[in-house]
């Protein structure tokens, strides 16, 4: 399968890459999504704008107890850190279970992110984390909370003329423990359904994969589980959100299973 | 190392001996055919109905393209291609539905090939690919085999008396069981160069395939060539699993385009292409009834098979579903049978060939209605099994064929025994255990080799067996090393050009080292005998005094001569004895009635009840191949067996939907097994050697494949109480079956 | 594929019928679509250009109508496409039915569609995806349409963004006229399937 043609730029500052922006433009990250998806010329995008020369958009940083991620920060660069496995487990235990190891050394979490695909792992360890993604363009900056920025399937609210350049991740409660669970038909495969989950005494947060067309967060079953309800309960009541019976019982059932991995 | 230096070569036959092609293959200097490039080599793309069936009513090429060299349709290839060749298993009626070149009037399956595009690249090839425009009137596709108005094969058998069977019969058990269809998913995919030297008129072939013989030998009839014009090299083949073993449409219509253009032609598919238009496997289902007593013994079987063929026959379509249906008295001792066969025309693409080719539905559909049989009479599946097994040879079954040898219980016995290593119980889940026994035929017809010992010693041989990753290069070496007393450094293999190698019969149903190795083995026996001739008169001794021992000639009376010795002096005509040719060689035919493979299989399973999550906890597998030529390969051969055994059981599946696009068209939908998958396996083997052929070997490539598959699908449906779920084992479908089977 | 929508206008049975029979009004309700201003033999042109996040089509197609009951008030129309690069198809029955009361209609919108190409065999449910959010946003757009209200911009490049477009006229509906169960109804379409 080779792409329709396209015009190629790399770019090596953000102010370059938002100049090329536009309406028939794709960011070329990691790839692991777009190059395949172009080589089956379902997207055809007239100019292919290659971030991974774009430094500046490469890090991992704590500050003031919040987590900066630069949009280009590899997979792999996120599960070997040991300042993200300390701050944020939950991120590692996500970021583990996405595709193989070789993807997971070129993929990038903002290029995850942007993809919009609702069976990724990192937006939905990411909308439990309540993480905020800052995107960029010529006009200025905007940030959004999960709930916003993942629109749809594939659709992020990012315009033709925005780049991701950040998220954002606010530190963990006191004493918090996480847990992510799912459930693929191999391993590295597309997940079917999962869970992510953040325990903290008076806090819950279960944000659930393959039960919508974005990471979605069960509040009915976090509400009861942060005033100290039964897991079981809570699990059942996020389960309810998938959609059919098995895929009921299978988001019950991990999500009861990455509570306990929590200690709830 | 030249063979005059006396090592004693310890015995071969038998020896984990590594593997001598994997050097240059994971060095990355093995040559498979897209490493291949020829100077002005154009790049070929296909335009594929997007229709499972539709009238054409005018295929439109651009007026120009960047790169565009030309586009060819049925029309522009005209009289000069037939469509395949139709070929009929033994009693059998099959249509005249030959696959053609590029289609016609009518399309008939989504991926079908319309037109040829040559450019200067893939690229440029695909872009003007694009352009054409293809007119179509759709029509309704068929796509269940059940509700298709046209056959494309027929064969049915009856022998011994199945009505009276069934009349006295204590209980009848009857299932329907059914098998989806599988994509072959080779790591390599298929692909040709086409080129044409129009001073000889000889058209050359570089093809991905199983042998050269039968791209040979299709592309002749195809054609209209005859074959001495026709030169096929088979390079480094990266797998196929029986999807290699008929030539695309694709080959043919690039080799009239490279004779027209006066340039070679390559086409290298893609994986899109390999999942749309390369023939898949599997797709049957069975309605099977055993007639038992009321000591457990089956007095009959009948059987009703029905195969999804898909659009058209290639030469090997029929195959498969006629091998099953031979196979339905599987290891059981059986008097009466009764199996009635039908290929379906869909709009598919057709079937073909895969791993186990017949042999994995034959024991799915037995095995299974076994295990029904024993849940349904109250007793032991393995006991039940025992009262039933054949246990003296050679046995006619009453379908038709003649099992060589074999010990069934024995393969039984051990896989029992191996399966003891299963962990126990973890007490949550619904855990099932299962036996699947199998019985293959394998080898069969004929093959060749010939063997020439250099004046250096170095002896090489030409196979007119193939490999595709079996490691024949290795086997057939240490084959030829103990035959010859030499070491096996000694000895050079040549495989796959029709130019240089023997004319055969192919790679398939496991039947290289039975065939292509006695094929080696006898010629080898010539030159032995050749040169045992000469090395008498070397020694001036008389031959009935001169002995062959350990790669040398010992002339009683004194005088000793190495194998090395008497081939340098065959080249020197002035040493020979008058009369005598020039040179040390010797070429042989092997030929054998088919020969049976067999073995048993246990697996270990448990389902969890809340998701339906299959955990294979463990598989014993034995096989009985007759004499292991090389215990490392023949263990790898299992396990890549087993791998897609278990595949089929868990994630694999083409799905169509109901207008025919095939919905699992990517590694995104179809999924296959990785390592991480793998159970717990416990292997053994039986050698129970074949008195068919030289070296006692029978066949071991796809036993994996074939006894894995009931084995689990038996652990399955004993978790589900005797539910009965045909594979894959999806979670979803696991957790319907235990939710109603827990209602029950 | 068959997929079915239903939304109310407050606007009476005769006029509903007589805007139905108005292909080009109905066509251009196609998300993405621009339609020629004239049409030959009953048929009219165009093309029609949908995106879904990375993955876009374009298809160049005609539109007419199949048949019309005037009794019992059930048009349908065929829609049909072909891929400008490349051999995939679309081809879609449309079916609305109309049934009135106290001056309003409820229109019930029956889809019979079937795609060829790579959108078929590739992208994990991608079809069904893309062509239930064409077909919620087409009644979305009928509906506005029918009620005498301009269809909402398209986003970029004349192509219709389906993915943003879901909160748009799922809201406008909702709001103006205010009908629950076709908020319910759309969402649930847009449930990530396997």
């Amino acid at each position: 399968m080779k792409p329709a043609p396209f015009h190629y730029e790399a770019p090596r500052t953000v102010a370059a890459a938002l100049a090329l922006l536009g309406a028939d433009a794709k960011i070329l990250a990691g790839g692991q999504s777009l190059v395949p998806i172009m080589n089956f010329r379902l997207a055809r995008p007239a100019t292919l704008v290659d971030v991974n020369r774009v430094d500046e958009l490469a890090y991992l940083r704590k500050r003031d107890g919040v987590l900066h991620i630069g949009a280009m920060a590899r997979h792999a660069t996120l599960e070997r850190s040991e300042m993200v496995a300390r701050g944020w487990p939950l991120l590692r235990q996500a970021v583990r279970h996405v595709a193989h190891h070789q993807i997971r050394t070129r993929g990038t979490v903002g290029g995850s992110c942007a993809h919009g695909d609702p069976t990724a792992e990192l937006p939905v360890a990411l909308a439990a984390l309540d993480a905020r993604f800052h995107l960029r363009s010529r006009a200025g900056e905007r940030s959004l909370g999960a709930a916003e920025f993942f629109v749809s399937h594939l659709t992020t609210a990012l315009r033709d003329d925005e780049l991701l350049v950040e998220i954002e991740v606010p530190p963990l409660p006191a004493a918090a423990r996480t847990a992510f669970a799912e459930h693929a038909r191999t391993h590295g495969d597309w997940a079917i359904a999962g869970a992510a989950v953040v325990v903290a005494p008076g806090h819950a947060a279960i944000a659930l994969l393959g039960a919508a067309p974005t990471p979605l967060r069960a509040s009915e079953a976090e509400a009861v589980l942060a005033a100290g309800g039964d897991a079981a309960e809570a699990a059942r009541l996020a389960g309810a959100l998938a959609d059919g019976e098995w895929r009921t019982a299978l988001t019950t059932a991990l999500v009861r299973r990455a509570l306990a991995e929590a200690g709830a | 190392m030249g063979a005059g230096a006396g090592v004693r070569a310890a015995k071969l036959v038998g020896a984990p001996v590594v593997r001598r092609e994997d050097e240059r293959i994971l060095r990355g200097r093995a040559r498979y055919l897209d490493d291949i490039e020829l100077p002005r080599q154009a790049h070929a793309a296909f335009v594929r109905s997007v229709h499972a069936h539709a009238r054409l009513t005018a295929v439109r090429a651009p007026e120009t393209a960047e790169g565009l060299v030309a586009v060819f349709t049925a029309d522009e290839l005209g009289e000069r291609v037939r469509p395949f060749p139709v070929q009929a298993p033994d009693g059998a009626t099959v249509a005249d539905a030959g696959h053609p070149v590029l289609a016609g009037e009518e399309v008939r399956y989504a991926g079908q090939p319309i037109a040829l595009v040559l450019a200067e690249s893939r690229a440029l090839a695909e872009d003007a690919a694009e352009l054409v425009e293809v007119d179509y009137e759709p029509l309704d596709p068929v796509v269940d085999p059940r509700r298709a108005g046209e056959r494309l094969l027929e064969w049915s058998r009856s022998s011994g008396d199945v009505e009276g069977a069934f009349a006295r019969s204590a209980r009848v058990v009857r299932g329907r069981y059914a098998l989806p269809r599988l994509v072959a998913a080779p790591i390599e995919t298929r692909g040709a160069i086409a080129a044409h030297d129009p001073g000889t008129d000889r058209l050359t072939v570089w093809c991905s395939a199983q042998d050269p013989h039968r791209p040979l030998a299709q592309l002749s009839h195809i054609l209209g060539r005859a074959d001495d014009t026709i030169r096929v090299v088979v390079p480094e083949v990266g797998g196929a699993f029986g999807s290699k073993g008929v030539v695309g449409a694709e080959v043919p219509a690039i080799a009239v385009a490279a004779i027209d253009l006066g340039r070679p032609v390559k086409w290298a598919e893609d994986r899109l292409e390999n999942f749309q238009a390369a023939y898949q496997g599997r797709g049957m289902d069975g309605d099977v009834e055993l007639a038992l007593d009321r000591e457990g013994r089956i007095l009959a079987v009948r059987a009703r098979l029905l195969a999804d063929l898909g659009a058209y026959l290639y030469s090997t379509t029929a195959i498969p579903p006629h091998t099953a249906a031979m196979l339905m008295c599987g290891v059981y001792d059986i008097a009466a049978a009764e199996v009635e066969l039908v290929g379906a025309r869909t709009n598919k693409v057709p079937t073909g060939p895969y791993r186990g080719a017949g042999r994995p539905e034959a024991a799915y559909f037995l095995e299974r209605a076994v295990d029904d049989a024993a849940r349904a009479l109250g007793a032991d599946p393995v006991a039940l099994r025992r009262v039933n097994l054949v246990r003296s040879f050679p046995h006619d079954t009453p379908l038709g064929w003649t099992y060589d040898s074999g010990d069934y219980e024995r393969c039984l016995d051990v896989a029992l025994e191996l399966s003891a290593g299963a962990p126990p119980p973890s007490g949550s889940g619904l855990r099932g255990t299962g036996v699947g026994m199998y019985v293959e035929r394998a080898g069969g017809m004929w093959e060749s080799a010939e063997a020439t010992v250099e004046p250096s010693g170095r002896v090489v041989i030409r196979s007119s067996s193939s490999p595709h990753g079996q490691g024949h290069e290795t086997t057939f070496a240490q084959i030829a090393a103990d035959r010859l007393g030499v070491p096996i450094g000694d000895v050079v293999l040549r495989f796959g050009d029709s130019d240089v190698v023997p004319r055969g019969v192919g790679t398939f149903a496991s039947r290289s080292t039975a065939m292509g190795g006695s094929a080696i083995v006898l010629a080898l026996d010539r030159v032995i005998a050749r040169a045992r001739a000469l090395a008498a008169h070397l020694l001036g001794a008389d031959v009935d005094t001169v002995v062959w021992e350990d790669g040398h000639f010992t002339a009683r009376g004194g005088g000793t001569l190495s194998l090395g010795d008497v081939a340098a002096a065959a080249y020197q005509p002035e040493r020979l004895p008058a009369g005598t040719d020039v040179g040390l060689h010797a070429s042989a035919r092997f030929r054998s009635p088919l020969i049976f493979s067999s073995g048993a299989y246990a697996a270990t399973v448990e389902i969890d009840p809340d998701t339906g999550i299959l955990r294979v906890l463990h598989v014993a597998g034995v096989d009985d191949g007759g004499t292991i030529v090389n215990p490392l390969l023949a263990h790898g051969q299992v396990l890549g067996g087993i791998a897609q055994g278990l595949g089929e059981c868990l994630v694999e599946e083409a799905v169509h939907d109901e207008a025919g696009q095939l919905r699992t068209a990517s590694f995104a939908d179809y999924s296959l097994l990785t390592a991480a998958e793998m159970p717990a396996l416990a292997i053994g083997d039986v050698q129970t050697p074949s008195p068919y052929n030289p070296l006692g070997a029978k066949g071991l490539g796809e036993g994996g494949a074939i006894g894995s598959l009931p084995a689990l699908a038996n652990a399955v449906a004993d978790a589900l109480g005797g539910r009965h779920v045909d594979p894959p084992y999806s979670a979803e479908k696991l957790w319907l079956a235990s939710r109603e089977a827990a209602e029950r | 594929m068959k997929l079915t929508n239903e939304f109310e206008v407050a606007v009476p049975i005769e006029r509903t019928w007589e805007t139905l029979l108005d292909v080009p009004r109905v066509a251009r309700a196609l998300p993405g679509a621009t339609i020629e201003p004239e049409g030959e033999g009953g048929a009219w042109r165009g093309t029609m250009k949908v995106r879904l996040g990375p993955v876009t089509t374009e298809y160049a197609g005609t539109a007419r109508i199949q048949d019309a009951d005037e009794d019992d008030r059930v048009a349908s129309y065929r829609v049909e496409g072909r891929e400008l690069r490349g051999q995939g198809s679309a081809a879609a029955t449309i079916t609305t039915r109309l049934a009135g009361a106290d001056g309003a209609t409820r229109v019930v919108v029956e889809t019979d569609m079937q795609v060829t190409g790579r959108q078929a065999q590739l992208g994990r449910g991608l079809m069904e995806q893309l062509a239930g959010a064409i077909l919620d946003d087409f009644a979305a757009r009928l509906e506005q349409e029918l009620r005498g209200v301009a269809a909402p911009a398209d986003a970029g490049g004349g192509a219709l963004d389906v993915g943003a477009a879901v909160r748009g006229p799922l809201i406008e509906r909702a709001a103006l006229v205010g009908v629950g169960v076709l908020a319910g109804l759309a969402l649930g379409r847009l449930v990530w399937r396997r």
